[in-house]
């Protein structure tokens, strides 16, 4: 990305989440927020799989890792949120470094699958470790960063402290593209025989791109944990862990832009149904039979058909269908 | 410069290179004929640690290269140009170029100099150079692909059908950049197809078959030879 583009979206990102931020209200604005901080997480995904090209089907699993630390941390050992955040980021980054050596053997779909192993594993450590993590009853009264800086307007101090990190998230994301390690990925990604003939260590850079985008993950996963009070092992399961890759592919792989935009639209996406479904049954045009209840609860298969829509009508995602209605603008 | 003894390779169970010993010496320019499926490539594969050998040795300016990894055979200055080209599609011409000197930018040696150096030797590139890579013609790719290797300081450059998919005019200028490359003293090992143009090119060859040296020589006596001719050439002697 260009220099002047990097700030286009920059300003442009935080202009958005702030406007919105002040005439969102209530449920809206939770809900924006999560789609702020989950945007956090697919930037991660974003080095991982946008970038260095490995399908990676366990983001979640990892941002789960550090919203465990974090909230485990602070609950039951007492730490203060300013000495556990840091923890549960470095402990995250450190669990992707040892899981990486193992895992970034495989490629391909063998990668894939493992991930999804990785994931399933970690979920089953939350549901299964009752003293540590409560189990399927999840960690409760987690202390609200919020309230830590202001107690008066606690949901618009946390959209803009999530708006923060997601605006410094952005930035370390461009810099990271244009630097050597950003051309090695890409690199690796297009061509890992070329890639290691032209002299790049196709290992390190993998390993750099795993443990690079889990700390992303970690940051999405202390901020979500610190922002809700209360996880549980369903936060953080394999589900979600697609939904991110969805989103990217929403979005467009390898597009900044195009993966927060792609990670708002598709977490509001659930509420824009249930809008849709709730007017349906208000004009009477549907007795709150199937269509409704597709819309409704079955939000997933909402997701797999837009999906599938994407991938066949606009492989490049939201922002190559952007860059393509702007060189035809220019074009005429 | 560089020497192979005995070099086998296998893939499986089917033996790719059979005891293939060769030596290219300082600042020679050699080439590689044969038929394809010959183990050419597999040949350059092993040179560059891309297959590792089942027996034999690969010794470049005395030091035995067994267990270097490949990229660390790059910082020695053993660059090898693959079959196909092989371009970053999606990053630029300049980007592709950068990230092939990964070894000196280690080390924290400024890279603007070699930069400099292969668009003023491949001009074309420097026209090109903010283009993504996968929207460059053929014969632009391969000068790609050897403005790349020539990032890495090549000490020897190991080609691997360079002419490839070209038309006669850009293959010749692909041949004549690589003479000019070997004029500096660069040690070329040279894979290639069209016989005639890397004999002109080379001063030895050898000829693959089915693994094994079937034949080596000075390039002229190789043109005139009537087997070489047969089998590469189009027929008899004219």
């Amino acid at each position: 990305m260009t220099r002047r583009g990097t700030w286009i979206l920059l300003i442009g990102v935080g202009v958005l989440a702030l406007a919105a931020g002040l005439i969102l209200e209530g449920y809206s604005l939770r809900v924006l927020t999560l789609g702020l901080i989950a945007a956090l997480a697919l930037l991660g995904l974003n080095l991982i799989f946008g970038y260095c090209g490995l399908i990676h089907l366990g983001q979640a699993g990892f941002v789960g890792i550090g919203a465990y630390t974090s909230a485990i941390l602070t609950t039951k050992a007492g730490w203060p949120m300013v000495v556990s955040i840091p923890t549960a980021v470095a402990v995250t980054a450190l669990a992707a470094g040892l899981i990486s050596v193992p895992l970034l053997r495989l490629k391909g779909h063998y990668l894939a699958l493992a991930t999804v192993g990785v994931n399933v594993v970690l979920e089953l450590v939350a549901k299964n470790w009752v003293e540590l993590t409560n189990g399927y009853n999840g960690i409760a009264g987690i202390p609200r960063l919020a309230e830590a800086v202001s107690d008066s307007t606690p949901e618009r101090t946390f959209l803009f402290i999530a708006t923060v990190t997601l605006l410094l998230g952005i930035g370390l994301s461009a810099r990271l593209r244009d630097s050597h390690l950003g051309r090695a990925m890409i690199a690796v990604r297009d061509d890992e025989t070329a890639a290691m003939v032209a002299g790049v260590n196709v290992v390190r850079v993998r390993v750099t791109a795993f443990v690079l985008g889990a700390v992303f993950a970690a940051v999405s996963g202390v901020l979500f944990a610190h922002y809700t009070g209360f996880i549980s092992p369903t936060d953080f399961g394999v589900p979600i862990s697609i939904l991110y890759l969805v989103m990217i592919i929403v979005g467009g792989e390898a597009s900044i832009g195009g993966v927060v935009a792609g990670a708002v639209i598709m977490t509001f996406l659930p509420e824009l149904l249930r809008d849709a479904a709730e007017r349906l049954v208000a004009i009477g045009l549907s007795d709150g039979g199937l269509i409704v209840r597709l819309l409704d609860e079955g939000y997933l298969a909402v997701y797999g058909l837009i999906t599938l829509l994407v991938l066949v009508f606009m492989p490049k995602g939201l922002a190559g269908l952007i860059h393509r209605l702007s060189t035809k603008a220019e074009a005429t | 410069m560089l020497e192979l003894s005995a070099l086998t390779v296998r893939y499986g169970l089917v033996e790719a290179v059979n005891g293939v010993s060769l030596t290219v010496a300082e600042g020679e320019t050699v080439a590689l004929l044969g038929a394809n499926g010959a183990g050419k490539t597999t040949l350059l594969r092993a040179i560059s640690g891309l297959v590792k050998l089942v027996d034999g040795t690969i010794t470049m300016a005395g030091d035995d290269l067994a267990g270097v990894a490949v990229e660390k055979r790059v910082r020695r200055g053993l660059v090898h140009v693959p079959e196909r080209r092989r371009i970053f599609g999606g990053l630029t011409v300049e980007e592709n170029l950068a990230v092939a000197a990964s070894a000196w930018r280690r080390f924290g040696q400024p890279i603007e100099n070699d930069l400099e150096k292969v668009y003023a030797f491949l001009p074309r590139l420097a026209e090109r150079r903010s283009q993504r890579g996968w929207s460059l013609s053929g014969g632009e790719q391969q000068m790609l692909a050897i403005g790349r290797a020539l990032m890495a300081r090549p000490k020897v450059l190991l080609l691997d059908e360079p002419s490839l998919g070209l038309a006669p005019a850009i293959a010749d200028e692909v041949f004549g950049r690589i003479r000019a490359i070997a004029a500096e003293g660069v040690t070329v090992l040279v894979v290639e197809q069209n016989t005639v143009l890397a004999l002109s090119t080379a001063a030895r060859g050898y000829v693959l078959e089915n693994g094994c040296i079937a034949l080596e020589g000075e390039s002229q006596a190789l043109l005139k030879d009537p087997k070489v001719r047969e089998a590469y050439l189009g027929g008899a002697a004219a």
